[in-house]
């Protein structure tokens, strides 16, 4: 092996010989130096891979002594990793800042780098505590040199500031290390570790404790003391703010690591407290992200806020997971490195950009990559990473442990994700469309935003996408590693979505045909059902059917997009097969994974939408609330052991046990509230309109009808533990002994009623249509709340139709929107006669949608209404009843709006949506018209699948099925509807054959005797229910909009409250350290928190 | 099956031309009650009889496209189907209709197929007052629904069905006189509520915006002429008698046969039951006409906020009554 010293000797040297090596060209010294940077990475990577195979820790001595004389290096494992990570970053930063359009780096600047790097690398390495101080100084120093070459003005105060506290950081060092070599006699670590732990008793091991750590813990710019860090990410160039948050702080927290035994040994009082500082750096850092209009110094608080992460990971896991603490150090290092690089490119001054990266796809994409990996989504290694800690945290019930790091996750993907869809929005979008635009009167249509386009700042576009997707390759590979490695991915299907989005990735590399990529993506759909569906039974073979069909006939309409690939199949493969994934998965693990990946795909096909940014922001934030809360009820389950038999849909009801577990009725609560949030009930519903409505046409209808049936599946999955009662142990309360299924059944109700009352006043299609999903979902919750055999089968049903009519509805939509261009009703009309087909499939669509006999829709109703009548819910059954007659409303709004009344002059040269769009609608109206003729064919299967769960308590006779309310004959009904209409129109046609029958115009109408002015005000269209709102209108008002509008205003408020804290002067950041150092020695001497 | 279902269909045809036929003659008549009330003569009791024919008869017909020419037929259609799943007279083959048992969710959803097909047939003659009416119509259907949907769902707890047949069965107490065992008696509650949500159904006064008969021409039926018309006011007469039998069936006992007759004269029995039909219905159709007569109209959002206030209350608590 090589030894760790050739590292620091070869810095040096290089850094001193520099200057020299540059007289002989620029390039070749850049060429050496990129080399040199490259060995040093090659020397970790060599060193991890003998040492991960079991090899004894590197331990050089130096100057010829053995240790405690001399300074002693070592590399282990961590170590190893920490320097193939930290000096790739260096290697990729010299590349981009060599390069760099407006200053490249050369002689004073490299030497200063390589000095730095020689001083991080030395913080890894020694193990004498003095010599940690050395290495300290000379990274500052080189830090302070390179601060000054930075092109903001403001850099010469912050490297000052910077000066102040490290000074004051290196003296609270050097004091605590003065104190331990009195009490141990020794500076080295293994000489310190190997002194009894009585040495370091009494207050002066305390004090000498406290200084010590606190020295190293400004270092690490903690929250409440880091305002001059702050200013420092501002001033500094992103190519700096990158080496500062990756290199340095990647060091200084590996100082922190090695000497943590120290203090678990000697002092473990400050162990918490160390915990608490990375706490508290967690949340605070993030709270005050929130609002920062500057983008370096936002990303200085995300860099603060995930060492805050490590430093807790440190404190709260046993030593054996270490090792977790260092992989997310480095997920942060490679993707904060990436996202300042990115970040170069744009504007610095405000978080939320003007600039747009639209046009750049594939920095679009690291930069995603590099966000998911920051926030810990799959399959990132900080997901990994967060999955295993919490799994310990939840085991061991640390419920304060893991609010922090769900709250701080979560703050971190606010901001983050803010700014990453300021930068992914379109030029159009203006970041605030969360409702409909409906113009004023005679107002023109508002300008639409204009976003400039970014340029590259490093060597050209090629070269500034490339430095940056090296980091999103590795921690792509990293994290695909540590899932196969931790057994995570090991089921192929699990993995599919991800090789799914790489395979159909390379085909908009290779310029795919979007047709044939739409081809291919069918096929491959189809080939999963081919092989999987078979081989299921029950509810997940119905599920499985329900989605991959779905998909694969919707698909059909994206045949009518042109051009070479952009990214929309591979998302839309992703999303098909994390739905696939969701179905066969089989433990906590596949089934949080699958629900990730799902959350992630939809996520970013709701962004591609025109002006979606702003709902795909909502859209994200609840989808993270709903991850984390299924997350901590999953894992609840999970270490109450419900998940030991690996058949989930099994255990949910079998195991009858499983409603009594302890906290089942914690996790049952959080299940139920992430499924409610996925699909989109009252009070968590505020992403669902503008997301649906501002995703591309074709893609709402993909969301709506199919990923809207997630939640439902997940319900089922766990429904078992839904019958868990509320208040376990107590009596007295009104709530004591209600199971959460009965309030989720409410929620249902209460949805039906909100989602159809809201779609009846919008103007815009895509917005009724949305919140009319949102609606019919509210029964589809209800039906399956009651968790009887009915239930089940009703919920379904009604998901299944629902899939088949909204689909067709959404198809029919799109194809009206792309002919007429535009999304408002009221400025269609008379479509029927241009777009007949359409027509059709809406008509069909509604009658469904509505309930009428003897479309399927009755029996959807039939079922609901007798599931709820025989559960004794008397009350919900009522509401279902009452919102759906409001549904009536809309849906007659919408038909009458579009397809019927007035056609206008600017649309007479409309013409019928192409075939292609055509053929899945009438594909689902067949579904439509063969389940209302033969319901057997949809509910027997059903109810079969069904009585794996509960005994059946419906029965058949002929096409009759019955329940002890009552009976329904869709094939009777439908005959008697074909007779009872043919014999008016025989007569109709009867008494009109004598007539002459006239077939007048547009205009002929009784107006009075006058010919209506034009068809814009003739179209009774617009406010069509004004009365209606002028009665019921309060039911629409946004309570929970305000709710959280004001709930996250006052996040907003909090972290703009916190920034007051760091003033910009010097001697008050002088004095926080100061007093932060008293903190420290406080909450030590209390004991921890 | 096969010998059954013709006889059936015979059965319907003459239980649709009875209620055809009552229901014509009950809206003339009832027409003459109240121009009695407004102190005027009236038309004659046969005057929807001529107003149908002179229609049908006109020589001219003109219409908007197919779904304006279909709108009345899906009225009409609606209106006989709705008449077609409800039994008429309980105990009698000959008036059970097309309804084998009757499921009285399927009787509530059915109404809505012409109301639809009428809208939408309405709503392509372009004229601005047809889907003015609609949207009128439809927002107070949505209103008096919920109190209906209320006494339905108490009913159907009471009895444990959905099924209309058995709920007449279940009212049958001691005979036909046995008034105490009707719904109206055993449920009040669920009764007042299905009978305030009845004013709104028949769409007499305070309740008549959305048709506006009289005074300015405002509603689906705008643009209908000839023929159209005609379908339209047949249909007024089915479907009034329908929605007359539902409620009797779900609240005054229906129309049980007599058990009063024998041997050769047992066919009285059933016109027994038709007389006791004809009695309870008129009754029923009396009352919308009394409160139409007494009370002036409401606006749209004014009749809204009347069902979901009190009607809607008593219905919630004859539903919470049947859940204690």
């Amino acid at each position: 092996m090589v030894s760790p010293i050739f590292l620091i000797g070869i810095a040096l040297g290089f850094a001193f010989l520099y200057p020299l090596i540059e007289k002989l060209g620029r390039q070749i010294a850049a060429g050496l130096g990129l080399l040199v940077m490259a060995l040093f990475s090659a020397m970790g990577v060599s060193w991890f891979i003998q040492l991960a195979g079991g090899a004894v820790p590197i331990m050089v001595q130096t100057a010829g002594f053995t240790a405690p004389l001399s300074i002693n290096l070592m590399v282990g494992a961590n170590e190893a990793i920490i320097i193939a990570v930290m000096n790739l970053i260096g290697l990729l930063a010299l590349a981009w800042q060599s390069h760099h359009v407006e200053q490249p780096w050369k002689g004073k600047q490299v030497v200063l780098f390589f000095v730095m790097i020689l001083g991080a690398n030395g913080l890894v390495l020694t193990r004498d505590l003095f010599n940690v101080f050395v290495f300290m100084e000379i990274t500052s120093i080189a830090l302070y040199g390179l601060l000054s070459t930075s092109r903001d003005i403001r850099s010469y105060e912050a490297g000052f500031k910077y000066m102040i506290a490290g000074g004051l950081a290196s003296t609270f060092y050097l004091i605590g290390v003065a104190f331990l070599y009195r009490s141990t006699g020794t500076l080295n670590l293994e000489g310190m570790l190997a002194t009894d732990a009585g040495a370091f008793a009494g207050i002066a091991g305390l004090m000498a404790m406290v200084f010590f750590i606190t020295g190293i813990v400004i270092e690490l710019k903690p929250a409440f003391a880091n305002g001059w860090a702050l200013d420092t990410y501002q001033a500094a160039d992103p190519g700096i703010g990158a080496l500062l948050s990756s290199v340095i702080t990647t060091a200084m927290v590996s100082v922190l690591i090695k000497v943590m035994p120290l203090v678990a040994h000697g002092t473990p009082a400050l162990v918490p407290v160390i915990g608490g500082v990375g706490a508290v750096g967690f949340i605070i850092s993030g709270l005050m992200a929130l609002n920062q209009p500057n983008l370096r110094r936002m990303l200085g608080l995300s860099s603060i806020a995930q060492t805050g992460l490590v430093l807790l990971i440190l404190a709260i896991v046993p030593e054996a997971f270490v090792r977790l603490a260092v992989f997310l150090l480095l997920t942060h290092a490679l993707a904060k490195a990436a996202i300042f690089w990115i970040s170069d490119m744009i504007g610095a001054e405000a978080a939320r950009s003007e600039m747009s990266l639209r046009h750049r796809p594939f920095l679009l994409i690291v930069l995603a990559i590099s966000i998911f990996a920051l926030v810990g989504l799959p399959p990132f290694p900080s997901f990994w990473v967060k999955w295993t800690v919490l799994q310990s945290l939840v085991g061991s019930g640390q419920w304060a442990y893991t609010a922090v790091i769900l709250i701080g996750s979560l703050l971190e993907a606010a901001y983050l994700f803010k700014w990453f869809l300021s930068l992914a929005r379109s030029s159009e979008d203006a970041g605030d469309t969360l409702g409909e635009d409906v113009p004023a009167d005679f107002a023109a249509s508002p300008a639409d935003a204009q976003v400039r386009a970014a340029e590259p700042k490093s060597g050209t576009s090629l070269w500034a996408a490339g430095i940056p997707a090296v980091t999103s390759v590795l921690l792509l590979g990293y994290g695909l590693w540590m899932g196969i490695a931790s057994g995570g991915l090991l089921n192929p299907l699990i993995l599919t979505p991800i090789a799914a989005m790489l395979v159909f990735g390379l085909f908009d590399l290779f310029r795919l045909p979007q047709k044939l990529q739409v081809i291919l993506g069918m096929a491959s759909l189809g080939a999963i059902g081919y092989y999987t569906v078979p081989s299921m039974g029950g509810l997940p073979q119905i599920f499985m059917i329900l989605f991959l069909g779905g998909m694969l006939i919707q698909l059909l309409a994206f045949l009518t997009r042109k051009g070479s690939g952009d990214g929309l199949m591979a998302l839309i493969m992703g999303l098909g097969t994390s739905l696939a994934a969701l179905v066969i998965s089989t433990n906590a693990l596949e089934i949080f994974l699958s629900w990730e990946l799902m959350t992630v795909t939809s996520f970013l096909l709701v962004i591609r939408g025109r002006k979606a940014s702003a709902g795909a922001m909502r859209y994200i934030m609840f989808s993270l609330f709903s991850a984390y809360s299924l997350l901590v009820g999953v894992l609840i389950l999970n270490s109450a052991g419900g998940f030991s038999r690996g058949t989930p849909w099994m255990m949910a009801f079998a195991e009858s046990g499983i409603a009594a577990v302890p906290g089942a009725v914690f996790a049952a609560v959080l299940i139920a509230l992430a499924a409610l949030i996925k699909l989109g009930n009252i009070g968590v519903h505020l992403w669902l309109p503008a997301s649906y409505a501002e995703a591309e046409d074709d893609v709402s209808s993909l969301l709506s009808s199919v990923l809207s049936k997630a939640g439902i599946l997940l319900l089922m999955l766990f429904g078992g533990v839904l019958t868990a009662t509320l208040l376990p142990g107590t009596a007295g309360s009104a709530l004591a002994g209600v199971p959460v299924n009965s309030l989720l059944g409410w929620v249902g109700a209460i949805t039906a009623v909100a989602g159809a009352m809201m779609a009846l006043f919008q103007e815009d299609i895509k917005y009724t249509l949305a919140y009319s999903s949102m609606g019919q979902i509210g029964y589809i919750v209800l039906a399956m709340a009651t968790m009887t055999h009915l239930g089940y089968v009703s919920s379904l049903y009604l998901a299944i139709t629902h899939l088949l009519f909204k689909g067709m509805l959404w198809l029919a939509v799109l194809g009206v929107i792309q002919q007429t261009g535009t999304r408002l009703m009221y400025r269609m009309g008379g479509l029927i006669k241009k777009m007949p087909f359409s027509f059709l499939s809406v008509l069909f669509a509604i009658i469904a949608v509505s309930g009428v006999p003897p479309l399927s829709g009755f029996g959807g109703k039939w079922l609901l209404y007798t599931a709820l009548m025989e559960k004794g819910w008397y009350l919900q059954a009522a509401i279902a009843m009452f919102s759906s007659g409001v549904a009536f409303l809309y849906l007659y709004r919408l038909i009458h709006s579009m397809f019927l009344g007035q056609p206008k002059d600017n649309l007479q040269h409309v013409t019928e949506a192409p075939a292609i769009q055509l053929i899945p609608q009438f594909v689902f109206m067949g579904g439509i018209m063969a389940i209302s003729m033969y319901p057997n064919l949809l509910i027997k299967p059903l109810q079969a699948a069904v009585e794996q769960l509960f005994a059946s308590d419906i029965a058949w006779e002929g096409y009759s099925v019955i329940s002890s309310l009552g009976y329904w004959n869709g094939n009777a009904v439908m005959y008697v509807t074909m007779g009872v209409f043919a014999l008016p129109l025989i007569l109709l046609v009867l008494a009109n054959s004598g007539k002459k029958l006239v077939k007048v115009k547009q205009f002929n109408i009784v107006y009075a005797a006058e010919r209506p002015y034009k068809p814009e005000t003739t179209h009774y269209a617009f406010n069509f229910f004004a009365h209606y709102e002028k009665a019921l209108g309060f039911l629409a008002t946004p309570w929970t909009t305000r709710f959280w509008t004001g709930m996250s205003g006052m996040t907003r408020s909090v972290g703009d409250g916190l920034r007051r804290w760091n003033t910009g002067n010097a001697q008050t950041y002088g004095f926080q350290i100061l007093l932060y150092l008293l903190l420290v020695l406080f909450f030590a001497t209390r004991g921890g928190m | 099956m096969i010998t059954q279902l013709p006889l059936k269909i015979f059965y319907a045809a003459i239980s649709l031309f009875v209620v055809l036929n009552y229901g014509l003659l009950l809206m003339g008549t009832m027409a003459r009650v109240r121009a009695k009330v407004q102190g005027r003569i009236g038309q004659p009791v046969w005057q929807p009889y001529i107003d149908i024919i002179k229609n049908n008869a006109r020589r001219h017909a003109i219409h908007h496209g197919v779904m304006f020419y279909l709108g009345p037929v899906f009225r009409l259609a609606g209106g006989i189907g709705t008449y077609m799943f409800i039994p008429v007279i309980y105990g009698s083959a000959l008036f059970a209709n097309l309804s084998f048992s009757g499921d009285l969710l399927l009787v509530m959803y059915f109404i809505f197929f012409g109301q639809l097909g009428m809208a939408l047939g309405a709503s392509e003659s372009g004229h601005p007052y047809s889907p003015i009416g609609v949207s009128r119509g439809l927002a107070q259907m949505t209103a008096f629904e919920l109190p209906f949907a209320l006494a339905v769902i108490a009913i159907a707890a009471q009895y444990g069905t959905f099924n209309i047949t058995e709920i007449v069965a279940a009212q049958q107490g001691a005979g036909a006189l046995d008034v105490l065992s009707w719904t109206a008696f055993t449920n009040p509650l669920a009764m007042v509520a299905g009978m305030i949500a009845f004013l709104g159904m028949s769409m007499g006064n305070p309740f008549s915006v959305v048709i506006a008969p009289q005074e300015i021409p405002i509603g689906p039926p705008t643009e209908m002429q000839s023929s159209f018309l005609g379908m339209l006011q047949t249909n007024r007469a089915v479907f009034q008698g329908a929605k007359l039998v539902l409620f009797m069936n779900l609240f005054w006992g229906g129309a049980p046969v007599l058990d009063v007759f024998v041997g050769g004269w047992a066919f009285m029995n059933v016109i027994g039951g038709l007389g006791i039909m004809i009695l309870k219905t008129f009754l029923i159709y009396l009352y919308t006409v009394i409160v139409g007569a007494s009370f002036p109209r409401f606006r749209t959002d004014q009749s809204i906020r009347f069902f979901l206030g009190v009607p809607t209350l008593i219905g919630i608590a004859a539903v919470v009554l049947q859940m204690l």
